[in-house]
């Protein structure tokens, strides 16, 4: 159940490298301008999607499961984005 | 290690401690000290946006302009900056105090992680580090602005103090960190910097303004010569100068012996940025273009555009002179993060070279591509490395020709005629090397290899390491086959290892009938007058003498012996070679 000003994602890291420095980066661009708290959720470990450390310090590797979050009117963008980026590889591979 | 000795006084450079002591603020304080560190993180934004700017405006790599992107992002970074903000209003802590917990907190965050974001955990200490300079008012030394010649000595140069660093001020540097394939130790040679890595403990032994001798070439460091240390080391300067001055004036000679043959000696690069040395030794091209550090010292792989960008940079510097581009080379004693090699139990036997791009044959197609769009200036080869059969040359061809079809479609230029060469490193090649000559345009030979290969002896281990014979009758015949092979099919053969780099060496290939030597450019002036000063006739027979040798400690003494004969009247070049032969 989705209410308004909340929206959820699951997604599986495809690139090989995962979730490292320069996909960790794009990732926090794609959102850091909107108005949204966003969560990743990788196996229990939670981090602040706006947070460099916090998303590289998921090690999130090829395979992995994220579960993002975000609560904020532009909430169901910064999913989108998210989702976007996670499955176009961050344009690598 | 790297070349030439540097005498000057030490200048320390970042070893300012991110570990600092308990410090807290009275309560009345605490807003300002927030805004202290506020101030500190606004400065330390203006600076990294002005060495980007700069780094830009040089025209340096993208990967650096990435780890500047990644620092900005560090100071917005709330794990970071609200972190320390917290400390200092509910624990009262002083900023500088704040930061270090936040900084240790970080390092246990990332210490469990896998190696690939693991190693990010250098982003947060490098810029800490900044931010921790400016709120003690310490003036952030920039090696860009040192106001006088400096021998730097550091725990460790991040690539953003190397971007800022200038070799007219920076006389020589010393780092307690890094390898030879460092990217401390890899700018040091691009750069011509004095340098030796890897002294543990060095900045703890040195004071500032201490003088200090840097010896790039034999990795000695002297702190506080005494006056013997200092009249050696100027006599070494002086005979360097005298030296460099008198190889640089053959730099516009032609390369050709006294009976008239011309002999190729083409450079060695590992760099774009590495154009200059070339011409600064008068070599004849690029023999080869190592493209492994691309790749390596960062997180990312290269993209086309930007390793089109480097290999066209090269090529259209130096057209119409010829510049050969070997496909990466990974693995072996080259490991790059950025590819996440595996670990292997016998890597000089594994998936490396040739055989790691296929395994990753996007990485192999998107190299391909840029070497061939760079092609468009006609003077590019190609060239695979660790080829051991023809299976494998005809499977990297069809790459190549698929991707000449590709480009074709999408209407983007390249040379449809590109010359296309093989490393002959491997015993199995040179054996077949009549027949990989009806599909090649050129051979070149990795000494190196072949050598450790034929004699199944890797250098690195100290026990065995004597055994690694570059003069053994094995090595020499097998390079002699090559030579005979790529005459018979009327091809170039070249040698592009450390043995054409050392001058004894080099009349021995010459000897054996190669024309063509690539080399570390600063190798170039000496072997071109060895070139000027001999008869190819006179030196081909004493190879046919050469080969009939058993022994090659007998091939050393020979060929020391036959000096005279061979450089008839070149006393002194002769005496060079004495000093720069690391087998005279």
């Amino acid at each position: 159940m989705s209410k308004p000003g909340f929206s959820e994602g699951r997604f599986i890291i495809q690139n090989e490298l995962g979730l490292h420095a320069r996909p960790a980066m794009l990732l926090v661009q794609s959102i850091n301008r909107l108005q949204c708290n966003v969560l990743i959720e990788k196996e229990g470990l939670v981090a602040d999607a706006k947070s460099i450390m916090g998303v590289l310090t998921l090690a999130a590797e090829q395979g992995s499961e994220l579960i993002v979050r975000a609560d904020g009117p532009d909430a169901e963008q910064a999913v989108e984005a998210i989702g976007k980026l996670i499955s176009e590889k961050f344009g690598e591979d | 290690m790297s070349s030439g000795v540097a005498i000057g006084r030490v200048r320390l450079f970042q070893v300012s401690n991110l570990d600092v002591g308990e410090s807290v603020v009275l309560e009345n304080n605490v807003d300002s000290e927030v805004e202290r560190f506020a101030d500190a993180l606004e400065q330390t934004r203006e600076q990294i946006k002005d060495l980007g700017q700069r780094v830009k405006e040089r025209g340096e790599d993208k990967s650096l302009f990435e780890v500047l992107s990644m620092h900005l992002m560090l100071l917005e970074d709330r794990m970071i900056v609200e972190r320390v903000k917290e400390l200092i209003q509910e624990n009262r802590y002083g900023a500088e105090y704040a930061l270090s917990c936040v900084v240790k907190e970080a390092e246990e965050r990332y210490a469990d992680l896998p190696d690939l974001f693991r190693e990010r955990f250098k982003d947060v200490e490098d810029i800490c580090r900044r931010v921790m300079n400016n709120l003690r008012g310490v003036h952030t030394q920039s090696l860009e602005n040192l106001d006088e010649e400096s021998v730097i000595v550091a725990r460790e140069l991040a690539p953003s103090d190397t971007a800022s660093m200038r070799a007219d001020t920076v006389l020589g540097f010393v780092t307690e960190a890094g390898g030879k394939t460092s990217h401390t130790a890899i700018l040091a040679r691009a750069r011509e910097i004095p340098a030796v890595v890897g002294v543990s403990d060095v900045s703890r032994f040195v004071q500032e303004n201490e003088l200090i001798i840097v010896d790039g070439e034999t990795g000695k460091v002297i702190i506080s010569p005494n006056q013997d240390d200092l009249r050696a080391m100027h006599a070494k300067q002086d005979k360097q100068r005298v030296r460099q001055s008198r190889l640089l004036s053959i730099r516009d000679l032609e390369s050709v012996t006294l009976d008239g043959h011309v002999i190729d000696l083409a450079a060695n690069i590992e760099f774009a940025s590495e154009v200059e040395t070339i011409e600064k030794y008068g070599a004849s091209g690029v023999g080869l273009f190592r493209t492994e550090f691309l790749f390596l010292n960062r997180v990312t792989i290269p993209t086309e555009e930007e390793q089109f960008q480097s290999y066209n940079q090269v090529a259209e510097r130096l057209a119409p002179k010829p510049v050969v581009i070997r496909t990466l080379d990974i693995g072996g004693d080259k490991f790059a993060h950025s590819l996440n090699t595996p670990h292997e139990l016998n890597p000089y036997l594994g998936c490396r070279a040739i055989r790691f791009s296929f395994e990753n044959r996007e990485i192999f197609r998107t190299q391909l591509r840029a070497i061939l769009r760079a092609s468009v200036h006609k003077n590019i080869s190609v060239m695979y490395p660790l080829i051991s059969g023809i299976g494998e040359l005809t499977l990297a061809n069809e790459v190549l020709e698929s991707l000449k079809d590709e480009l074709r479609k999408e209407g983007k230029p390249f040379n449809e005629d590109i010359p296309v060469g093989a490393m002959i490193e491997v015993p199995s090649a040179v054996l077949i090397a009549p027949d990989l000559a009806e599909i090649l345009d050129f051979f070149s030979v990795g000494t190196n290899d072949l050598i450790q290969y034929t004699l199944a002896v890797d250098r690195g281990n100290q026990k065995i390491a004597r055994l690694y014979e570059p003069l053994h009758p094995a090595v020499l015949r097998m390079i002699a086959m090559v030579a005979d092979a790529g005459r018979h099919a009327a091809i170039p053969v070249e040698v592009c290892g450390e043995m054409a780099s050392d001058p004894l060496c080099a009349l021995v290939l010459l000897a054996l009938g190669v024309e063509r030597l690539s080399m570390a450019p600063y190798a170039i002036p000496t072997v071109k007058e060895i070139v000027r000063s001999i008869k190819l006739v006179t030196l081909r027979e004493f190879g046919v003498k050469v080969l009939e040798q058993h022994r090659g400690a007998h091939i050393k003494t020979m060929l020391v012996d036959a000096l005279p004969e061979l450089l008839e009247g070149r006393g002194d070049l002769i005496q060079q070679i004495h000093e720069s032969s690391l087998l005279a």
